[in-house]
């Protein structure tokens, strides 16, 4: 098995995000979709963000890229993207700086139009050059991303193509932008394994090649170990532990992210009982005093219900719970 | 009533509101009329075509009769005009669209050749014809519609069925080993009968409309029944001068052709948010 | 030496074409035979398009057979037909993947439990009230969802109703397609365990399908390895999963195994 190293990260922060929070309102009451996230990528680097369903990460996501539902309320200490503000400038950001690959690739793709229209479309927008020159790029970012035959690809529909092609036309157009920041919404979820895998090699190549940097949102700890440099985990809308990817799967801190990691099906012997964890998430309409998971928290004790957990640091590696290390 | 008003908003509300009110009038209409045995057809040649006044409310038509009891006692035709069409469509195309759907094979094929034959015919010109072939009568005309209508709840409850039949949940029930029979009144049905009674809803105004059409054009009720198209169509040799013969049924009918025209929208607009919400 | 629940041999399962001059659509499922002992786990593992879930519908009588055998229970199973293929699917159980799309969006809880019970032909009262019950708890779930809805649910429960759904009559043969698949982590990890439970205490035999190789692994005796519509590998799990013969089993395990955790398959 292999992990992603740490490497050709430099120490530039392109992402800078503290205490975001993104409340919905509602007829029952103000949704808490995203509580308080703190998230820093540096440039270069793949960062996964890791949660479950309702953990608020796909809507970070979306408040990275200004397209959260109208009337949503979204508030951050620090929401800067390479310096320039977020909270204002987010639409203009986005497509320009910070592209967005998603699960379904055939739902991002036009039906109607050939790959080579879509193509030009987006560089249309943003490298105006002359048609034979914007046709020549499209090829060179089709073949870029591992399509064959990327020339007779112009001419066909997205129907067409298998899921993985469909993937990387999507990852092509995202190039194609001229972003250096792209957010990966379960780029595999939604494609077969061998070809997920295909997938991820291709986004870390990119990485490598282009220096871009991957905000990569994922429930799959496989997509972390294959790709992840970086991970931060969330529960019920909060950032509960941040670190190397490598240090989270192997020496998780956070007992949410230990009972994910102990709940996984080859964490247990063959045939025995897994280590499921009881209780459901905090419904998102109430606020939450104290420790988010500690109703479900095995460890929990009588301070974690009333005071919320401080952060804990080790090196580079942080973490929220009022236990200390060490404790079971 | 808050319960009302979130289910169909304020328009339909409304709108349902001014149905109710046909349909009391129409019920009630010998004890709800100034003059109940004109609005049943006896003459009173004195006060002919006399314009709206205290006495007749909305005037006289050419045989002295109140205008105002005509329309009260003509809603109780039309209403049922517009109802019992919709109705009769509804029980012969609904299961046959079932049945198609469902089925399949030559049982579809052969229903849905017999309901192109129908859909090749503009509807109101065959029911005209029909009711010409099947002689005057409000229940003659009401079939005659009936039967070019059927044919469009056929295929929509067909389309339907075809939806439904290839839902997990039904999927599942024959896994089960639940009977056809029961799939088909436990599971299709309810789906497929939702849209169709919506549909319905909308219809009815146009199927006033057919009917007050065929009984304007002399096939229908016969005199002396108060019916509005029979009425509208008695006064256009007055109109414009003594306009109240006319206007009066034909705002009758334009009122509540367009009550049930936006109360079905109201129902559509909420079935779709519902079906929006279920995806 | 048990006789097996399951036999499939020799399926050959094709989809028809369009057309009169459209050359014959290669097989979904080309000639695929596998037996499943009483009380044994079978996990039926492919990606799309390799005939896993063509195979299982076969067996759930849901799309015609070319050729081939299937036997269940001894009996002949594509020799039955009209009412008393109805009762003879009272044998097996089937849990979907999606259990909001499974489960009727009209019914209560327990309509939709009463269901398989009606179908039986048992008479509505205390008697089916109480399997009902007992169905519900065997499933971990509290008697109050009896009058709710499926969309009420969580992911875990709906499919905790499915489940208990699929056990309502008894039957000795649980078919399962993907049924964690559309489950959070943790979540998977309970359903996961409840069919433990259950496998143990009423003797099933499970038929499970999915393309998650390490999820069947941990519940498997045998696993299945299918592409193409033609099967790869196949085996005890622990011979599969420790020493596997092709490549591509190999690559469907994923492509981030664990490290450094000290459990072995």
């Amino acid at each position: 098995m292999r992990c992603a190293t740490v490497k050709g990260t430099s120490a530039v922060t392109l992402l800078d995000l503290q205490g975001l929070s993104v409340t919905i309102p509602s007829q029952a009451g103000p949704v808490r979709a995203v509580r308080s996230i703190d998230l820093r990528i540096a440039k270069g680097e793949i960062h996964c963000l890791i949660g479950e369903s309702g953990c608020g990460k796909t809507m970070t996501g979306m408040a990275l890229l200004g397209l959260t539902p109208a009337g949503a309320q979204v508030a951050a200490r620090v929401f800067q993207f390479d310096g320039i503000a977020l909270s204002t400038s987010a639409a203009a950001l986005r497509g320009r700086r910070i592209a967005l690959i998603s699960q379904d690739p055939a739902a991002a793709l036009n039906p109607v139009l050939t790959i080579g229209r879509q193509m030009d479309d987006v560089l249309r927008t943003h490298s105006p050059h002359s048609k034979a020159d914007r046709r020549a790029g499209a090829v060179a970012l089709l073949a870029a991303t591992g399509l064959p035959d990327a020339d007779k690809l112009m001419t066909s529909y997205p129907h067409q193509l298998s899921g993985g092609m469909q993937q990387r036309v999507v990852i092509a157009q995202a190039l194609a932008t001229g972003a250096d920041f792209l957010i990966a919404d379960e780029p595999t979820t939604a494609l077969d394994v061998t070809v997920g895998a295909q997938v991820l090699a291709l986004l870390r190549q990119l990485v490598a090649d282009r220096g871009l940097t991957v905000l990569m949102i994922t429930h799959d700890m496989d997509v972390v170990a294959a790709v992840c440099d970086r991970a931060t985990v969330l529960y019920a809308g909060l950032s509960v532990e941040t670190g190397l990817a490598s240090a989270i799967l192997t020496r998780p801190r956070h007992p949410y992210a230990k009972a994910l990691l102990a709940a996984l099906p080859d964490a247990a012997p063959h045939g025995q009982r897994l280590a499921a964890i009881d209780g459901q998430i905090p419904p998102s309409t109430k606020a939450i005093s104290g420790c988010a998971f500690a109703p479900r928290c095995p460890a929990a004790m009588t301070l974690c219900y009333t005071v919320p957990p401080p952060a804990r640091v080790q090196g580079d590696h942080l973490w929220a719970c009022h236990l200390a290390e060490g404790a079971p | 009533m808050s319960a009302l008003v979130r289910r169909l908003g304020y328009g339909g509300t409304l709108c349902l509101a001014v149905i109710v009110s046909f349909a009391l009038l129409a019920l009630f209409a010998p004890w709800l009329s100034p003059y109940p045995d004109q609005g049943m057809g006896t003459p009173n040649v004195i006060a002919k075509l006399k314009p709206p006044s205290a006495d007749f409310w909305l005037g006289t038509d050419h045989l002295g009769r109140d205008v105002l009891s005509r329309v009260i006692f003509g809603a109780r035709v039309s209403m049922s005009a517009g109802l019992l069409i919709v109705a009769f469509s509804l029980l012969i195309g609904l299961p046959v669209g079932l049945l198609a759907g469902y089925f399949g094979g030559w049982a579809d094929e052969a229903l849905m050749r017999v309901t192109d034959v129908f859909l090749a015919f503009p509807a109101l010109l065959l029911a005209v014809l029909l009711a010409a072939a099947l002689g005057p009568g409000l229940l003659n005309s009401i079939a005659a519609v009936a039967v070019t209508w059927w044919p469009w709840y056929a295929r929509m409850a067909r389309a339907e069925v075809l939806v439904l039949r290839g839902q997990p949940y039904v999927e599942a029930a024959s896994v089960m080993g639940v009977s056809q029979g029961r799939i088909l009144i436990r599971h299709i049905l309810p789906g497929a009968a939702r849209p169709l009674l919506v549909q319905a809803a909308l219809d009815v105004g146009p199927a006033l409309l057919t009917a007050s059409s065929l009984s304007f054009l002399g096939l229908g009720i016969l005199p002396p029944t108060a019916d509005w198209g029979k009425m509208v169509d008695e006064g256009r040799k007055f109109f414009p001068d003594r306009w109240w013969v006319s206007a009066a049924p034909g705002i009758a009918i334009f009122l509540l052709a367009l009550a049930f025209s936006v109360l079905g929208d109201a129902l559509r607009d909420r079935e779709g948010d519902k079906r929006r919400d279920a995806a | 030496m048990t006789a097996p629940l399951l036999t499939v041999h020799d399926l050959v399962v094709r989809y028809k074409t369009r057309g009169l001059f459209a050359a014959a659509a290669k097989p979904a499922v080309d000639r695929v035979s596998l037996s499943l002992p009483a009380g044994s786990t079978l996990g039926l593992v492919g990606e799309s398009g390799s005939g896993k879930s063509s195979l299982l519908r076969a067996v759930l009588r849901l799309v015609p057979v070319e050729s081939g055998s299937i036997t269940v229970d001894g009996q002949d199973w594509l020799a039955i037909h009209g009412p008393a293929l109805r009762r003879a699917r009272h044998s097996i159980g089937f849990v979907a993947q999606n259990p909001f799309l499974s489960l009727s969006p009209r019914l209560t809880i327990a309509q939709i439990l009463a269901e398989p019970l009606l179908a039986r032909g048992d008479k509505p009262g205390a008697a089916m009230q109480d399997r009902i019950a007992v169905l519900l708890s065997r499933c971990g779930l509290p008697l109050d969802f009896l009058p709710r809805r499926a969309r009420e649910l969580s992911g875990g429960q709906a499919q905790r109703v499915a489940i208990a759904r699929a056990l309502a009559l008894s039957p000795r043969l649980l078919v399962l397609d993907e049924p964690t698949s559309a489950l959070d982590v943790s979540v998977q990890a309970q359903i996961l365990n409840l069919l433990m439970d259950l496998k143990a205490d009423f003797g099933l035999s499970l038929l499970f399908v999915t393309h998650n190789l390490k999820v069947v692994a941990h519940l498997a005796d045998q696993l299945m390895v299918m592409r193409h519509g033609c099967v790869v590998e196949a085996g005890a799990t622990e011979k599969v999963m420790t020493a596997p013969e092709q490549s591509y089993t190999r690559e469907l395990m994923g492509f981030g195994q664990r490290f450094g955790h000290d459990a072995k398959p």
